[in-house]
């Protein structure tokens, strides 16, 4: 384990993995959670499972831009 | 934020950007004057990353503020609408990732290649001055103009801002686009495989990899992307080690050994079957193995560039500059400007920056860095493989790119004419670069990515596993190359198909319906008969292929980046922001002037290598009298040719259409926020429809 700045490393980490994840249309899990937690607390977030199906679902579903890159 | 300008800074502070601006110039001109064996492609990458660094800091921040003002005070539909899911507001490296990763693909691979013909310095040129005042300016604008729209589509845009007849051509327009796109790029596959069991077997492995990542990520991990990726990956390699025994096992190697005309029909129905199956079967995890192969090759081969150094074996300017190449017909003026689009300028980022980014930005003041900033991006992509193809000895490079009408199937009588052209070749020159990468003839590999493929093989090879790793490297950008184009394929099948059934939905109420299977098969086999028509005329026309198509890609490319820009220019003049509409108006006048005449040039031109009419006719003639022109071989041939050439030229002429229309909508909305005193844009948010400037 690297002793120096640890704290850095794992916040550069965090980053790589929300961009790797995002590059294939998958946001953030936890963003997803605090957020229902903090504007609708009523409601039950979707499990981690339920989340990823969710948003595949989004990206090569119904719509004109969805999943699509470029050339 | 929007009010801070650089006044108040002390001189000294720009000393920095001085010194850039020096080394980028000294660059430049060493590239652009340097005549002599060869050149490093070092100094290409420098002068490339310091117009770059340049043009971020001072053009686009001057768009930024001035031209746009950003304002960092106006809530973005991320922040407004955050939902956890669409709307997030995402960090801006992060979002940068994801945004680069939507708009880097094959075009900005492909097209420089195709233009080295023409040696290295136009394309160079082109690239740069392309990128900093055309295409990263559109993709910002349409960034721009999407995040103050609640991320609308390029298509919706253009319906409210310039009416509802605009916005239905365009979005015909779009179709089209797409048609030819996913035509051309399935051409280059195509092209890549033709009689190569090799790279025929590791594509076709991917599909059961593809298949057992899939089951992997929906049953048994949900979610573990990277995870089922790396998995993926190791497999992936297996198979192109794998590969190199089924090419020398004959009994194998039959199996996986096509004609280009097997290829395109297999493409076509393996088009139709991946579109209609469950997304997460088979589209998503290639999705994700090639997004991650792609990002990772590309940064690969920067790494490799940076150690290598390769020196660039192409002189500068070669004679084809006159129209005369054989990879492609056409005179620098237009047909540089049209081969080389992604990585200059592309529409097709017109519809990324309008899809998913715009709802993910946190800040105003982030859309330049993520807008502009990520086209600099694929800007260095397509200088990376100008790169890659110059640095091949020319001989090879024209061997593998000149149709094989023109150079015939042997080595020796491909050398003689390559040579008689000024590019001296020997025929065990051309034998030996095929051995290399453990293929059997490298000669007429047209569309790119096989050219690619070598220089990529010289360049990672040099910095792993050296003369003995080629054949592997060589096979693996093949694969990564057909990987993330068959992805593209699927998905832009699938994307296809929407649009169908919206447009047709106008119509036919009942197409709409995209629940509805009768409905999506209709429009899924429509989608597939239109690209797979232009893919399979591509192979089997002795004239056509990438040469044929390719240009006509890069016309509807830069017609749909026109019409972008278009479209950015009329809202800057219902911002009532027109003395700043220069920004827009530059590159939007310079791409309809190079996409105008070159669908002119290629619908009128006398000169039957070019115009569509002018091929048509001679052919026709020539049948007529029962001549058989060559490449063709047969009457049927001769049929095909006359078919086509009235086929492209009908095309062509819809793109000119849906374009001068659009500049017609364009004019006209102009002309009426010119006579209206007020602010007339339809921005959403909580800014609303600003109050009178005036």
């Amino acid at each position: 384990m690297p002793v120096c700045c640890p704290a850095a490393l794992k916040s550069l980490g965090k980053i790589v993995g929300q961009t790797a994840a995002l590059m294939c249309g998958q946001p953030d899990y936890d963003t997803y959670v605090a957020h229902m937690l903090r504007t609708h607390p009523e409601q039950t977030p979707m499990t981690p499972k339920e989340f990823f199906r969710n948003r595949e679902d989004r990206r090569f579903g119904v719509g004109n831009n969805s999943g699509f890159r470029c050339c | 934020m929007a009010s801070a300008t650089g006044a108040g800074k002390p001189a000294v502070s720009y000393l920095p950007w001085v010194g850039v601006a020096a080394l980028g110039a000294f660059a430049l001109a060493t590239v652009a004057l340097h005549r002599g064996e060869s050149i490093n492609a070092l100094w290409l990458v420098t002068a490339a990353v310091c117009t770059y660094l340049i043009a971020y800091r001072f053009y686009s921040l001057f768009i930024a503020r001035q031209a746009f003002e950003l304002d960092d005070g106006r809530k973005t539909p991320a922040v407004r609408r955050n939902d956890g899911l669409d709307y997030v507001p995402t960090d801006k490296y992060v979002l940068f990732g994801h945004h680069f990763a939507a708009i880097a693909g094959a075009g900005p691979l492909v097209g420089p290649v195709l233009a080295a013909q023409m040696g290295y310095l136009p394309g160079t040129l082109w690239l740069l001055v392309g990128v900093v005042f055309a295409g990263a300016v559109q993709d910002f604008t349409i960034l721009f103009l999407s995040t103050r729209r609640d991320g609308r589509s390029l298509g919706d845009m253009i319906k409210t801002e310039m009416g509802v007849t605009a916005g239905l051509i365009a979005q015909f327009g779009v179709l089209a686009i797409m048609v030819i796109l996913l035509a051309v790029l399935a051409l280059v596959v195509v092209k890549a495989l033709v009689h190569s069991p090799w790279g025929t077997f590791t594509v076709a492995a991917t599909l059961p990899i593809a298949l057992l990542m899939g089951v992997y990520n929906r049953y048994l991990r949900p979610g573990r992307i990277l995870e089922m990726s790396v998995i993926g990956f190791v497999l992936l390699m297996a198979g192109i080690f794998y590969g190199q025994t089924v090419s020398v096992t004959p009994e194998l190697a039959r199996y996986f050994d096509f004609t280009g005309e097997t290829l395109a029909l297999i493409l076509i129905g393996y088009g139709f079957v991946a579109s209609v199956l469950p997304v997460w079967l088979l589209l998503a995890p290639r999705d994700y193995l090639s997004t991650f192969l792609k990002i990772g090759t590309i940064l690969a081969l920067a790494i490799g560039i940076a150690i290598v150094m390769p020196e660039l074996k192409m002189p500068a300017v070669t004679k084809y500059i006159d129209g005369t190449g054989p990879v492609f017909k056409g005179a620098l003026f237009p047909f540089l400007f049209i081969t080389i689009a992604c990585g200059a300028v592309s529409g097709f980022h017109a519809l990324i920056a309008s899809g998913t980014t715009p709802k993910m930005v946190m800040r105003e003041s982030e859309i330049r860095f993520i807008g502009y900033g990520a086209m600099l991006m694929e800007s260095m992509v397509g200088i990376m493989a100008l790169i890659a193809a110059t640095m091949l000895d020319p001989g090879v490079y024209f061997a593998m790119n000149t149709p094989v009408g023109v150079i015939g199937a042997d080595p020796a009588h491909a050398a003689q004419v390559i040579s008689s052209w000024g590019f001296a070749v020997t025929p065990d020159m051309l034998t030996q670069a095929a051995q290399d990468v453990g293929e059997k003839t490298i000669l007429s590999r047209a569309g790119g990515a096989p050219t690619l493929a070598v220089g990529m093989a010289h360049i990672l090879s040099g910095i792993l596993g050296g003369g003995a790793m080629k054949a592997f490297w060589y096979h693996f950008a093949i694969l990564f190359e057909a990987l993330f184009i068959l992805t593209t394929v699927d998905a832009g099948t699938r994307v296809a198909r929407f649009m169908i059934q919206d447009l047709a939905g106008h119509f036919m109420p009942f197409m709409a319906r995209t629940r509805n299977w009768a409905a999506n098969l209709i429009a899924t086999g429509l989608a597939c008969a239109m690209w797979g028509y232009f893919l399979y005329q591509g192979v089997v026309d002795p004239l056509g292929g990438i040469n044929t198509l390719w240009p006509l890609f890069g016309i509807s490319n830069q017609m749909l980046a026109a019409i972008a820009l278009i479209l950015c220019t009329a809202v800057l003049f219902k911002m009532k922001r027109e003395r700043f509409a220069v920004v827009t108006i530059l590159p939007t006048v310079w791409l309809l002037v190079c996409t105008l005449t070159a669908g002119w040039e290629k619908l009128f031109d006398p000169n039957p290598a070019i115009g569509f009419f002018a091929q048509g006719a001679k052919y026709s003639a020539a049948l007529a009298q029962g001549q058989v022109l060559a490449p063709a071989k047969t009457a049927d041939e001769m049929a095909r040719v006359i078919q086509n050439c009235y086929v492209n030229a009908g095309l062509t002429a819809i793109f000119i259409f849906v374009v001068v229309a659009v500049i017609g909508f364009g004019l006209a909305t102009i002309l009426r926020a010119r006579s209206n005193p007020n602010i007339t844009t339809r921005e959403i948010g909580d800014a609303g429809v600003l109050p009178s400037r005036a």
